[in-house]
């Protein structure tokens, strides 16, 4: 046990006190020098000796009180020394600490945060002089501290007032993604070249902590994780991964069903049992318990059979549980009216023989996808589009995702219709065929496309070719959102099959505004994506039918389609009720153009100002949303326009480490040092205190009631 | 410290008379069967019928032109030796109400009554270390105030007094017929029977019954404190009892409890001493510190005139102090 302020311990001097006032408070006998003191030996002895014997425990007791909070004043500690990897020669440092989310969890009865905080402040002490320290935190919103600006308290002190602020700890940034922020810090570079430039990493050693973490960022940062002791990976605990609300087509119409699943981390012991309760529009109406299977993860169901069901906030939490992670145990979503995706698909070249449709292939694949992906699809011509377009017509309301299969190029109006309904946030994809002309799409249809076309080419025809052949598909880029891992799409495997004899080629992205998401082997991009405001589109440069490729035929065709139209509705998911990751901004869609006001979990509203008239860019309501729960927008008679769940990311509920990871391999192999973790005494002798004080109390009154 | 106006009133009119004869010459006080020279020269006188030859100093004659004899002491006065206790028991008390002061009040009063008769005084002081011979032999010399009080004040009591020794120390001088007074508490005398108080206590009467068998009138004053007859702590306090003499250990206990038995024990214990007293023909007379000297005195003289004493019963000293 060590001390804060060793100095105050000799107030323990302070000790003698109640022994001197007790050998002086005790009663002493008159004292009288008599002659006939043998004539008194047969009287009974005095009591004295007795009662003294009785407050010798309350001596101690009081003794023990004030030593206690003597002690207290000393401010004693713990000190559990880790050994970390620390450069032993002067250098330039950030010290990165982790505050997302999963720094809630509680391991040895404090938080991870303040474990790790408490590893910071004693590591800030011990780097060699001469070397200047920075902080952050992963925290994009957090404080940040350059090189040699403010001290470790200084810098934690900042931080406790952000999250004071903040309220909770919500943000999902991973370590690695924040390390190019955190490496700008050594901007501009060291008053010594030569210095060795670092950033010690504070974190748990999860995927998304140190696991993750690169072992440098250019130029020459070297990035030295500081694992977090206690490991959390010891830590069980139980969280809500995901809640789906979906259509329950197989019951009714208009029922809802709302799936939640559930997953055990750390050493979860299997058939753990776990209840939920699910509460709509704020009140409880089910309960569930669900028992873990050997992986860790349930599931449990609810069906919602409501007629006339709205827009409702929805929350299933886990209940009648101490865990040490709670912030993952809430998920809060809207019920919504239907949660099939509205599309709307113009054949541009329409067969009487399906097989040769130009969709039959892509209705296929819908009509496979109905059970995990339901959509309402309406099929029609070129010139049905341009009748919506006209100044009577129904415009693309209600529509969430448009197709131009192999469609010519509309006229005027209806690109002004389409590019109105991209900007606001619906969905298009354009497949390429022989109908499809660069020219008049590049003229009238310039402000959607992801790049300008160039025009059609068949592959044998390529420069530098001599015969016709047909070329395959590259492997996808696994950073385009499309192919983000997720558990509710299919797997992809890639398209080995597919083999494509036409491309529609686009121009050079010289602005770099499209992503490639899949690309024929010689590089053509096959597909692009391109957001554009609230909306997104897709452009696909081969057909949909097997006139250009069989890429419809490959294997992978399904899956592509469903991450497409999910990734392409999700502008128009958001638009009205969606779910957003905490601290996002919240952008109000094109419906709520009349909102009037923002009402927050805890029922704080937050007034915003109507939309002026022709108004058409996005409005961001609101710049984070740092609180967990349900956002409603209004307007001004109170009518619901929009609503937002606000989650943490289930990614932060993953505590445990990976079996051997990179990090922990190279933080073994670095040179290490000693850090000492600080565990304050003070609550703990405080309490002794306040008991020695009641028992002081209670022997006290004891001693009056035996003396009467 | 003198004596006061009504005491020396009082004395003036008090004779010191002994109950048998003394040895002296028809000119002291007290009468005399004996007849042998003295041994201390007081004055000459001319020869006279019955004057024995041996008794003549030829040199006085000489100077005198006629038959002058030698006048001695012993001859015509009482020998009054004081044996005193002078433990540290003696020191209980405070002011004049103290038991030392009250001792040398009484030695002081008989001194000067004495001195008016032309008797000789002596005086015995037993102290801690032992016997101390403050003014032995017995002389007239030391009835002088100015002989006296250095004496008196010389004396500290402190200890426990050796009885034993003490009067031994009387011994040598009782070849004379005399008083010999001791005064003392007698609570808790130390003698080599034993340490039991009542069995020290009748073996102290026994040695001093045997002065008396040797021909000196002996008195037994007993001088206690009010304190130790009316034992006044009362209230509901501890009071921690050391002895006087350091002889015994400490009693601590609650006086209120304790006053009762103590008293019991006093009363049984004075009995015992009356009882030894009279056993061993020793007049005795008690009194209180508080009390008036003149009373005190009143019945010292009284008791060497009738040669036997012994005080009231306990009872009634203890029934006066309300206490049984």
């Amino acid at each position: 046990m060590k001390f804060l302020a060793p100095a105050l311990l000799v107030g323990l001097l302070g000790l003698a006190l109640p022994v001197v006032a007790h050998l002086f408070g005790r009663q002493r006998p008159r004292e009288i020098q008599f002659a006939a003191v043998h004539l008194l030996e047969a009287c009974p002895p005095a009591k004295t000796r007795k009662r003294t014997l009785h407050d010798r425990w309350l001596l101690v007791a009081r003794m023990l009180a004030l030593g206690a909070g003597l002690l207290l004043f000393a401010r004693p500690y713990l000190v559990r020394t880790t050994t970390v990897t620390m450069i032993g020669a002067p250098h330039d440092a950030v010290l990165l600490l982790d505050t997302s989310a999963s720094t809630n969890l509680v391991v040895d009865g404090r938080p991870t945060h303040a474990l790790l905080e408490a590893a910071l402040l004693d590591f800030s002490a011990r780097v060699p002089p001469g070397s200047q320290i920075g902080f952050a935190t992963t925290d994009p919103r957090g404080p940040r501290a350059p090189l040699g600006v403010s001290t470790a308290a200084q810098f934690l002190d900042a931080l406790a007032r952000h999250q004071a602020r903040a309220g909770a700890r919500t943000d999902a940034t991973t370590m690695a993604d924040a390390i190019p922020g955190v490496a700008e810090l050594f901007d501009p570079p060291s008053v010594t070249e030569n210095r060795p430039r670092v950033i010690y990493a504070f974190g748990d050693l999860t995927q998304r902590g140190l696991a993750g973490l690169p072992s440098s960022v250019a130029p020459e940062i070297a990035v030295v994780p500081v694992p977090l002791e206690p490991t959390t990976s010891e830590v069980a605990h139980v969280g809500i991964e995901r809640m789906a609300i979906e259509d329950a087509l197989d019951v009714s119409a208009e029922s809802r069903r709302v799936r939640v699943d559930v997953r055990g981390y750390g050493p979860i012991p299997d058939g753990d049992t776990v209840s939920l309760a699910l509460a709509i529009g704020g009140t409880t109406l089910a309960r569930a318990q669900v028992s873990l299977d050997e992986t860790g993860r349930a599931q449990a169901q609810f069906l919602v059979d409501r007629p006339d069901i709205g827009a409702t906030p929805v929350t299933a939490r886990i209940v009648d549980r101490n865990d040490p992670l709670p912030h993952d145990d809430v998920r809060h979503g809207w019920l919504r009216a239907s949660q099939s995706i509205n599309l709307k698909i113009v054949n541009g070249a329409p067969s009487e023989d399906r097989r040769f449709d130009e969709v039959y292939f892509l209705s296929t694949a819908l009509e496979a996808l109905e059970a995990i992906q339901p959509a309402r699809v309406s099929t029609i011509s070129p010139d049905q589009l341009a009748q919506l377009a006209a100044p009577n017509g129904d415009g693309l309301a209600n529509v969430d995702v448009l197709i131009l299969a192999n469609t010519p190029a509309p006229n005027a109006a209806t690109a002004e219709m389409i590019e109105r309904f991209v900007r606001e946030g619906g969905g298009l994809w354009i497949t390429a065929g022989d109908r499809v002309n660069a020219r008049d799409y590049n003229e009238t249809m310039r402000g959607v496309l992801p790049l300008e076309l160039r025009g059609r080419q068949a592959v044998g025809s390529l420069p530098g070719q001599t015969r016709r052949r047909k070329e395959g598909v590259a492997p996808p880029a696994l950073s385009h959102p499309l192919f983000a891992a997720d558990t509710d799409v299919l797997p992809l495997q890639g398209f080995e099959s597919a083999a494509t004899e036409t491309v529609m080629l686009v121009e050079p992205d010289v602005q770099g505004r499209a992503s490639v998401a899949l690309s024929f082997e010689r590089g053509a991009p096959a597909l692009l994506t391109r957001p554009i405001h609230e909306g997104r589109v897709a452009l696909l440069t081969t057909s949909l039918d097997r006139d250009w490729s069989t890429l419809v035929l490959d294997a992978s065709f399904v899956p592509l389609v469903q991450r497409l139209l999910r990734w392409l509705s999700l502008g128009s998911d958001v638009r009205r009720f969606g779910e957003l990751d905490a601290g996002r901004p919240l952008t109000l869609p094109r419906e709520a153009r009349g909102a009037r006001s923002i009402t927050l979990p805890g029922n704080d509203t937050v007034p915003i100002a109507a939309a002026a008239d022709g108004e058409d860019r996005p409005r961001v309501a609101l710049r984070e949303t740092l609180a967990l729960g349900h956002y409603t927008v209004e307007d001004q008679a109170g009518e619901i326009l929009a609503g937002y769940a606000v989650n943490v990311d289930p990614r932060e509920s993953v505590t445990t480490a990976p079996a051997r990871d990179a990090a922990a391999t190279r933080a073994e192999a670095a040179p290490s040092s000693d850090v000492e973790h600080r565990i304050p005494l003070a609550r703990g002798l405080a309490l002794f205190a306040l008991i020695l004080v009641a028992l002081e109390g209670m022997l006290r009154l004891v001693g009056l009631v035996r003396r009467g | 410290m003198s004596l006061s106006d009504e005491v020396r009133q009082f004395l003036a009119r008090q004779t010191l008379t002994v109950r048998g004869a003394v040895r002296g010459s028809a000119h002291g006080a007290h009468r005399t069967n004996l007849r042998a020279r003295g041994r201390e020269f007081i004055d000459h006188r001319a020869y006279g019928p019955g004057d024995e030859l041996r008794e003549i100093d030829w040199r006085a004659t000489g100077r005198a032109a006629r038959v002058m004899v030698r006048q001695t002491e012993a001859e015509r006065h009482l020998s009054l030796l004081f044996v005193l206790d002078a433990g540290g028991s003696m020191r209980y008390g405070d002011g004049d109400q103290s038991r030392w002061h009250y001792t040398q009040q009484v030695v002081r009063a008989l001194a000067h009554l004495a001195r008016h008769q032309a008797d000789a005084i002596g005086v015995l002081a037993g102290l801690g270390r032992g016997a101390e011979a403050v003014a032995v032999p017995p002389s007239a010399r030391w009835t002088s105030p100015a002989r006296l009080e250095p004496a008196l004040a010389a004396v500290t009591p402190a200890g426990d007094c050796p009885w034993e020794a003490l009067l031994s120390a009387v011994d040598p001088h009782i070849t004379s017929r005399g008083v010999t007074l001791i005064i003392s508490d007698f609570l808790d005398p130390r003698m080599s029977a034993g340490d039991g108080p009542l069995v020290a206590c009748r073996e102290l009467f026994s040695r001093i019954g045997t002065l008396a068998a040797r021909g000196q009138q002996v008195l037994a004053l007993q001088l206690l404190h009010r304190d130790e007859v009316a034992f006044p702590w009362t209230g509901a306090q501890q009071v921690s009892f050391r002895c006087a003499r350091g002889r015994r250990a400490t009693v601590e206990t609650d006086a209120a409890a304790a006053r009762t038995r103590y008293l019991e024990a006093l009363q049984a214990y004075l009995v015992h001493m009356d009882a030894a007293a009279q056993a061993f023909d020793v007049p005795l007379v008690r009194s209180t510190t508080d009390a008036p000297l003149i009373a005190t005195l009143t019945s010292v003289l009284e008791a060497l005139a009738q040669g036997h004493h012994l005080p009231p019963p306990p009872a009634t000293l203890l029934h006066r102090e309300g206490v049984t």
